[in-house]
């Protein structure tokens, strides 16, 4: 009974003081002298100047709350305290009044300070546009279809979200950058204006043009029955078609007609992909363009794909599953494949098609020159001509309706005049009008206006919101529908922006969101960044990998669509796969031809993003799993815990790769170290109870890599057993992964909070700070029925808060 | 990118190019830059024979294993360490300093940042990081070259090379595209179309510096700085526009080398690192740039070299496990022997004064000490070539008095001509060298 009372006691903390907020705001000092008896009580016998432990030094941290460091210094007590952590188990603990006193006397001057920050600056500072979000709005300025992130210089930051504006830089390299990709747009979209449609190129190829004329050993062979077969086969580049290049950067759609040979026994299908690339050791990047199954007594399918292909890049088909039969090249050439048994793919047709029609031209054209230019009267040299009239008129329309659409609002004279004036000075000096418009182009695409989301501190204008909406659910500038809500102001009521949500949700663009939320918040994006060791994970290969990733794409996806519980954040009794995705969960009798809901067995680990393979490989590294990495992971990525860095000048802890020692028995030691416990006590449970995957996400039962080495240095050693059973924080004890999952999912409310943030982080470009918990309950009130805190409505409700509607 | 070899011009510098095209249409230009000290500089190279001096870095995110590198005795006759037995052939090249560390720089791996910057991490998250050495002396020389500086990593894009307001410049991890950008020339229409691709650069650069000051009226503090730093941005692209098109009718050096093919697979970093060195040793001997920087960063591959089976990262943690002591000393001995390889190569290019080795300060160090621990103490440092009195272990500070590292930045900075007082920490110039 005592134990509720404190809870609801601590519940009400922050509602008591809401009403001193106002006097409390230009308290930007803590006053250190009213809460120094409960210091000396309780905290300064490990935290002093002397002991320092975790390297926190309260003698030392002074009570100004203006500097931001010393802020976050003391939220961390903050928190610390009022979750009971600190003062920890073994020391004397304050009694419950004397903590609530604490508590309540510092809560308010922190979240003034907080307060003030904001009304000074906003929650984020100016925001710059993320790569992928500069590529979207170029494209969709000019009404091009080419990649522009290949031209950015990738970023190098540590913090999980690109859109973060306090961690955004500016360097001249990156300026230089931008101008050749809004270059290269440029010239896309002056050449798509004006090129003819009926110059579109195409091509029909058959197995007589797919089987190169003096056959290499990595292009496609000829089977004898006049088609043309790609062997599953070990090596680079095998299934390139040389004549499936174009002298002609552009996009291609593609259609091809394929069927298998020589299927698995066991009622498998060949999986086989496409990847795009020069496809030759100078040039050695192949990007994944189509992946698909081949089922026997399926017959021919036709398969189709769009793709950007450089002039000279050329496609490679083949199968490419690592779990089945894989021939040598030799083998290829001498051609025993076929009666071996080896699984391969045959490719009957190719079609290509470039992608250019009259609309895309015609879009180009308008959006770059407006509908000023006209069809060229007959015997003229040129296709378009300009319409008679006033050219200044036109310079100034165009400029302007170029600008408004860049700089994502309405703009005005003053704003123009310096891009209007490198126009008409560039005419003055009979350049042609094509020509000086060029100079006014490039200017807006280089301008901060463009570059930057423009907000002021405060309440969000509507246009503002207009855009945070945009790039927050689509990482596109806003379109037609959200430019006509800023400009009738509605966007300012909670209930259009959640109308607008909704009909954003349906569009394809939303996929953007999910990718790029689920690769930062989730680190999807780091799944390239080791590859596994090929001796110890020799099934790994493309088409897993992307498996993976889709499943906790759609599996998010999913949870919104459905508006599933945040308890499945950590469990569910479904997941997302594909035949190739199942097997690797050893699940074969459970895959699909493509990623998609299915009911998994009762017994099953999986279900839930914390035994995803994906999840579980960047989480890892190419040979070994750490349970500190991924401890420190779920701690923050899926609890939403803050974890210290560890003090300087402690040595780490990594698996003992002789074998000798589990990595428990070496944790175990860690922990006895002083100033490692009482971080790893909460590190520990979470990586541990993930012992049982092994760097790409599948079962084991023993640490066989650590073996394969062990084994070099003594011939005698045994393989050591996964242990993966340990007790929570809290002391509760599990057996492994099922029980772990359970005792997450029973804090669903922890998730949603998590999420609730992760997502708000997302959508403004500032993480959460402490006076923001208030409005992050809020919505997570809003959003729960029955204690069921539900995803696509934290989603909603955070749409429609204030916190999201102010800078 | 094996057998490199050059066309009989030995000497490709800037002046070879510049009486090529007539040494009176371009000097004013290169007069009228330079600052005045740069003027010093250029008589002191003049007194040499008009051999630039050159500084390149080389760091390491993981260090080396001190115990490996650090000889136990110190002066001229030290007994080569383990990873310097490789090295005995060029003993006199370069000397060996140890039990040094950069001033007040901590925070382990976060003292990346400040490998040539040397400035003191508050381990706040306000940190603001200051120029590094190679860009305080590419802002004042680099205009003389063709390509100011370059910033290069063997493994991703990070670099510890800041620009004078704190911002990391993203480094390249291309051998090929470094070549392409060094050596191949473009056509005459597409040179054309960069020059006035330049000017037109150089006029929206303009206009975006107008449009600055109207914007910046309606800005909280805190987004003005936000905006100050992409302006700062714009503006120093001006001032390289402008270099660029000075250039730009200039040849590109002709060389005679097999084009590198780069290499994919981020297992072969050790690799890649080396093919870098390669380039980098082409744009010393062609003086397409001065100022060069290489990282490589402490991603956690597992580098593909026999006995080694765990990844880089982790191995750093080694945690004095004989073990992985040994298989890290596989992979630093590779690195030190690249170091090694690259000195050789600079002492193989004759120019006026000596080798180009002797005319290249070349420093290899690290933010790490003692990895495992993340220390940033008792740092590791080979330091060849520039003309120094090499062939030395200088153990200048012990265990408990670390030797200010900067003390060696501000040697360099005299060495290039610019005769600060300090830099950053510095207390003086390393005497022993001189």
């Amino acid at each position: 009974m005592k134990f509720r009372f404190i809870l609801a006691l601590l519940a009400a903390v922050p509602s008591l003081f809401a009403a001193d907020e106002v006097q409390e705001q230009d308290g930007l000092t803590l006053d250190l002298e009213a809460i120094d008896s409960f210091l000396s009580a309780n905290c300064y016998e490990c935290h002093d100047d002397l002991v320092k432990e975790g390297g926190l030094d309260l003698f030392d941290l002074s009570g100004d709350l203006s500097d931001p460091d010393v802020l976050t210094h003391w939220q961390h007590v903050y928190d610390r305290v009022k979750s009971g952590e600190m003062p920890p188990k073994e020391k004397e603990r304050p009694d419950s009044i004397e903590k609530l006193t604490f508590l309540a006397s510092v809560y308010p001057q922190l979240r003034a300070a907080d307060v003030y920050q904001d009304e000074a600056n906003g929650r984020s500072l100016a925001r710059r546009l993320t790569h992928k979000e500069f590529e979207n709005s170029v494209k969709e300025i000019f009404k091009i279809n080419i990649p522009l992130q290949g031209y950015l210089i990738p970023n190098a930051t540590a913090t999980v979200f690109q859109n973060d504006s306090y961690e955004q830089q500016v360097s001249h390299y990156d300026v230089e950058a931008y101008l050749a990709a809004v270059d290269a747009a440029l010239a896309n979209a002056e050449q798509l204006a004006f090129q003819d449609p009926s110059a579109q190129l195409s091509k029909r190829l058959v197995a007589k043009d797919i089987i190169h004329r003096n056959t290499g050993r990595r292009e496609p062979q000829a089977l004898g029955d006049g088609s043309a077969v790609v062997w599953s086969a070990n090596g680079p580049f095998i299934g390139r078609i040389p004549k499936t290049s174009f002298s002609k950067t552009s996009v291609y759609r593609y259609r091809i007609q394929v069927d298998g040979i020589n299927f698995p026994k066991d009622g498998r299908p060949i999986w086989v992909s496409v990847t795009a690339g020069r496809q030759q050791a100078d040039a050695p990047i192949q990007r994944m363009v189509s992946f698909f199954p081949l089922y026997e007594n399926e017959g021919r399918k036709w398969i189709e794909f769009e793709t950007f292909l450089e002039a000279g890049e050329r496609l490679a088909i083949r199968p490419e599953d690592r779990t089945l039969q894989r021939v040598s090249l030799a083998a290829v050439v001498n051609n025993w494949a076929k009666d071996k048994g080896v699984p391969g793919v045959r490719i009957h047709r190719i079609d290509i098609d470039e992608q250019l029609d009259q609309g895309i031209s015609q879009a180009a054209r308008e959006a770059l020159y407006g509908r000023y230019l006209i069809p060229a009267p007959k015997g003229h040299k040129q296709r378009f001509v300009w319409k008679k009239g006033d050219r200044r008129a036109v310079v100034h329309d165009l400029v302007s309706r170029f600008a408004t659409t860049a700089f994502r609002r309405p703009v005005d004279n003053e704003v123009l005049a310096p891009y209007l004036g490198i126009v008409f000075s560039r005419l003055d000096q009979d350049y042609s009008l094509m020509d000086a418009l060029r100079y006014a182009y490039r200017a807006i695409l280089v301008s901060p206006r463009f570059m930057f989301l423009q907000e002021e501190p405060g309440a969000l204008d509507p246009y503002a919101i207009a855009s945070r909406m945009s790039y927050f659910l689509w990482s596109s500038p806003p379109d037609d529908k959200l430019l006509l809500a800023a400009a009738d102001g509605s966007l300012t009521d909670p209930e259009i922006r959640f109308e607008h949500l909704s009909r954003m949700m349906k569009d394809p663009r939303f996929q953007d969101f999910v990718t790029v939320f689920t690769d930062e918040w989730l680190d999807l994006d780091e799944i390239d960044f080791t590859s596994p060791d090929v001796n110890d994970y020799p099934k790994f290969d493309e088409i897993l990998k992307h498996s993976m990733l889709e499943e906790t794409r759609s599996y998010f996806r999913y949870q919104l669509k459905k508006n599933l519980s945040a308890s499945t954040i950590a469990r569910s009794d479904f997941t997302m796969m594909n035949e190739r995705l199942a097997h690797h969960y050893q699940l074969t009798k459970l895959g699909k031809r493509s990623t998609q809901k299915v009911k998994l067995p009762a017994d099953s680990v999986r279900g839930g993003f914390l035994t995803q393979a994906s999840v579980l490989k960047v989480t890892a590294d190419g040979s070994h799993t750490s349970p500190i990495l991924r401890g420190i992971w779920i701690l923050e990525r899926i609890l939403g815990k803050h974890v210290s860095s560890p003090p300087d000048e402690v040595p780490a802890v990594e698996p003992d790769i002789r074998g000798a020692k589990t990595i428990r028995e070496q944790l175990a030691m860690h922990r006895d170290v002083k100033g490692c416990a009482s971080c790893h006590y909460k590190i520990d449970p979470p990586g541990f109870a993930l012992e049982n995957f092994d760097p790409v996400g599948a079962w084991r039962t023993h640490y066989w890599a650590t073996h394969r080495v062990a084994k070099q240095i003594n011939k005698k050693a045994k393989p050591l057993i996964v242990e993966a059973h340990y007790q929570t924080e809290d002391g509760i004890p599990f057996a492994g992964i099922r029980d772990y999952k359970d005792i997450v999912a029973a804090d669903e409310e922890g998730l949603a909070r998590n999420y609730a943030k992760k997502l708000t982080a997302y959508a403004t470009g500032a993480p959460v700070r402490f006076k923001d918990r208030e409005a992050i309950e809020k919505i997570l009130e809003l959003s729960s029925t029955d204690g069921t805190y539900r995803m696509r409505s934290i989603l909603e409700n955070l749409v429609r808060s204030d916190l999201f509607a102010s800078k | 990118m094996k057998n490199v070899t050059f066309t009989s011009r030995q000497k490709l510098s800037r002046r070879t190019a510049l009486r090529g095209l007539g040494a009176s249409a371009a000097l004013p230009w290169l007069d009228a830059m330079r600052p005045a000290f740069a003027k010093e500089a250029s008589a002191e190279s003049d007194a040499k024979g008009g051999d630039p001096t050159r500084f390149v870095s080389i760091s390491l995110a993981l260090g080396l294993i001190q115990e490996n590198l650090n000889p136990k005795d110190a002066g001229t006759d030290y007994t080569a360490s383990r990873y310097l037995e490789g090295l005995q052939d060029i003993r006199d090249e370069f000397s060996v300093l140890s039990q040094c560390h950069r001033p007040d720089v901590v925070g382990g791996h976060r003292a990346e940042a400040s490998i040539l910057s040397a400035a003191p991490i508050s381990g706040s998250a306000s940190f603001r990081n200051t120029i590094s050495l190679d860009q305080y002396m590419a802002k004042h020389l680099g205009h003389e070259t063709r390509i100011r500086s370059l910033v290069l990593n063997s493994g991703n894009t990070a670099s510890p090379s800041y620009t004078q307001n704190g911002t990391m410049i993203p480094a390249q991890t291309s051998p090929r595209a470094v070549f392409e950008k060094l050596f191949v020339e473009e056509g005459a229409a597409s040179r054309k179309a960069t020059a006035q691709r330049l000017s037109e650069g150089r006029s929206i650069m303009d206009i975006i510096s107008a449009d600055a000051k109207l914007l910046q009226k309606n800005l909280g503090s805190g987004d003005r700085e936000k905006l100050d730093q992409y302006f700062t941005s714009v503006r120093e692209l001006e001032q390289r526009l402008e270099g660029y098109e000075n250039w730009l009718n200039e040849p590109k050096p002709d060389i005679e080398a097999e084009f590198p093919t780069d290499i994919e697979d981020a297992n072969r970093v050790v690799e890649r690192h080396v093919m870098m060195l390669d380039v980098m040793a082409l744009a010393l001997q062609t003086d397409s740039t001065r100022f060069m920087t290489l990282h490589l960063d402490g991603g956690n591959r597992t580098i593909n070299i026999p006995g080694v089976t765990q990844g880089y990262h982790a191995l750093s943690h080694h945690g004095q496990d004989k073990k992985k002591l040994e298989e890290l000393a596989l992979i630093e001995t590779q690195l030190v022997g690249a170091y090694g390889r690259f000195l050789r190569k600079l002492k193989g290019m004759k120019e006026s004064s000596g080798s180009a080795l002797d005319n290249t300060m070349v420093l290899m160090s690290s933010n790490l000490g003692n990895a495992s621990s993340h220390r940033n103490t008792n740092v590791p440092v080979l330091f060849g070539g520039g003309g120094f009195r090499h062939g030395q272990h200088l153990a200048l500070g012990t265990a408990q008095k670390q030797y200010p590292l900067t003390n060696l930045f501000l040697s360099a900075l005299h060495r290039v001509g610019m005769m600060d007082d300090q830099f950053v920490s510095s207390t003086g110039t390393v005497t022993e060298l001189a």
